[in-house]
């Protein structure tokens, strides 16, 4: 007999003998019967790489894509070790060193060249400041006399009155464009 | 040997990744099997499966490790697909075909040795019968059916996770099973031999 027909025929013979433990009115054989029924039909299928996605999405990180010293919290506490270490050996040797340089004098040589630097920078820019200064003053000047006043007045007054005719223009132009659409 | 489901939950709060997997991979079967019978459609399930998975890792934490894990795991599923059918407001979704590489529920109960036209057509339509019976159910009932006697659980352990009186979870289930046979007798199902 065919594993498909052995199958089909058993799952006959649960469904009647649920059907009569029902007839019968025998609640504890009825729920037997209906539960292997119920267990002999093929069940859910989980689909491949499920897992993997819940783990992804709950972000749980996978084992894939974290790197291999990522699972060996050894090698994370020994490189912080080695840190802390050399980072204090560092500052000690540095605060030694400061020390040995205030001793030969070397800090204020270094200082001393540092305000000349500064000294010579902020000369240049004085001399710049002065030049943008004179130009300042000529163009002030040059502004002084009474003619000039009244071109550059009438200059500024022209130039209102074309703006607020390109306005209107752009204006007339916007709702002759909205007439034309309906 | 298996870990039990303390262990793997302890190990898992430390962040260990094998034990989230463990987990999944010990209640991806059952829980699928219980959102399946309640919502009926295989996608939808797999999305409300997931779904559970990850609330129950977010809330991880306030897990008491007293409290059986299967259980508890089994209240958020159902309460997850409960949510989904209020949201969607569906009480009954059409079977849908599972994907095409995934057997086809209808298809485990038959194939081409049988020799049997009449027994092949029996078994399979009593597959079909039976899962369009269970989804004549009310989603709560269907819940228990699953819980009851596909996974097996005691009463008590279903009332737990339905947040039903023990004497509810007994009601639903006789009333399910007389549904059940009622349906099925309505489409010509009767013990062999009548």
């Amino acid at each position: 007999m065919r594993m498909m027909d052995v199958m089909n025929r058993r799952l006959d013979r649960t469904l009647t003998r649920w059907l009569r433990h029902e007839r019968a009115g025998d609640d504890p054989e009825a729920e037997k019967a209906l539960g292997e029924l119920l267990r002999s039909l093929p069940s859910a299928s989980v689909p491949a790489g499920f897992a993997d996605r819940v783990l992804r999405a709950s972000g749980v990180p996978l084992a894939g894509s974290r790197p291999w010293f990522a699972a060996r919290p050894w090698i994370w506490q020994g490189a912080f070790g080695v840190w802390l270490v050399s980072s204090f050996v560092a500052a000690i040797g540095a605060i030694g060193f400061a020390s040995a340089l205030s001793r030969a004098g070397l800090i204020v040589g270094l200082g001393s060249r540092a305000m000349i630097a500064l000294t010579r920078l902020g000369a240049e820019i004085g001399t710049a400041m002065k030049a943008l200064l004179r130009a300042g003053e000529a163009v002030a000047a040059a502004f002084s006399g009474p003619e000039t006043l009244v071109l550059v007045l009438g200059c500024a007054l022209a130039s209102l009155m074309a703006l607020g005719a390109l306005s209107s223009l752009l204006a007339a132009e916007r709702s002759t464009r909205h007439v034309e659409s309906w | 040997m298996a870990k039990s489901d303390q262990k793997l939950i302890a190990a898992a709060k430390r962040g260990s990744e094998d034990a989230y997997r463990a987990l999944v991979e010990r209640y991806q079967q059952p829980i699928l099997g219980l959102l399946l019978r309640v919502v009926r459609n295989h996608a939808w399930a797999e999305d409300l499966a997931q779904e559970t998975f990850i609330k129950a890792f977010r809330a991880l934490d306030s897990y008491q490790l007293e409290r059986k894990f299967s259980s508890w795991l089994f209240k958020i599923a159902h309460n997850t697909a409960i949510d989904a059918l209020r949201r969607r407001r569906l009480d009954t979704v059409p079977l849908e075909k599972p994907d095409a590489d995934a057997p086809d529920l209808l298809d485990c109960l038959s194939g081409p040795e049988v020799d049997s036209p009449e027994t092949v057509l029996r078994g399979r339509d009593l597959g079909v019968a039976m899962v369009e019976a269970i989804g004549e159910l009310r989603p709560d009932y269907r819940s228990v059916v699953e819980l009851r006697f596909v996974q097996g659980l005691a009463y008590e352990e279903i009332a737990e996770i339905m947040d039903l009186p023990l004497g509810t979870v007994k009601t639903h289930l006789h009333r399910a099973r007389k549904i059940l046979v009622r349906v099925l007798s309505e489409r010509g199902w009767e013990p062999m031999g009548d």
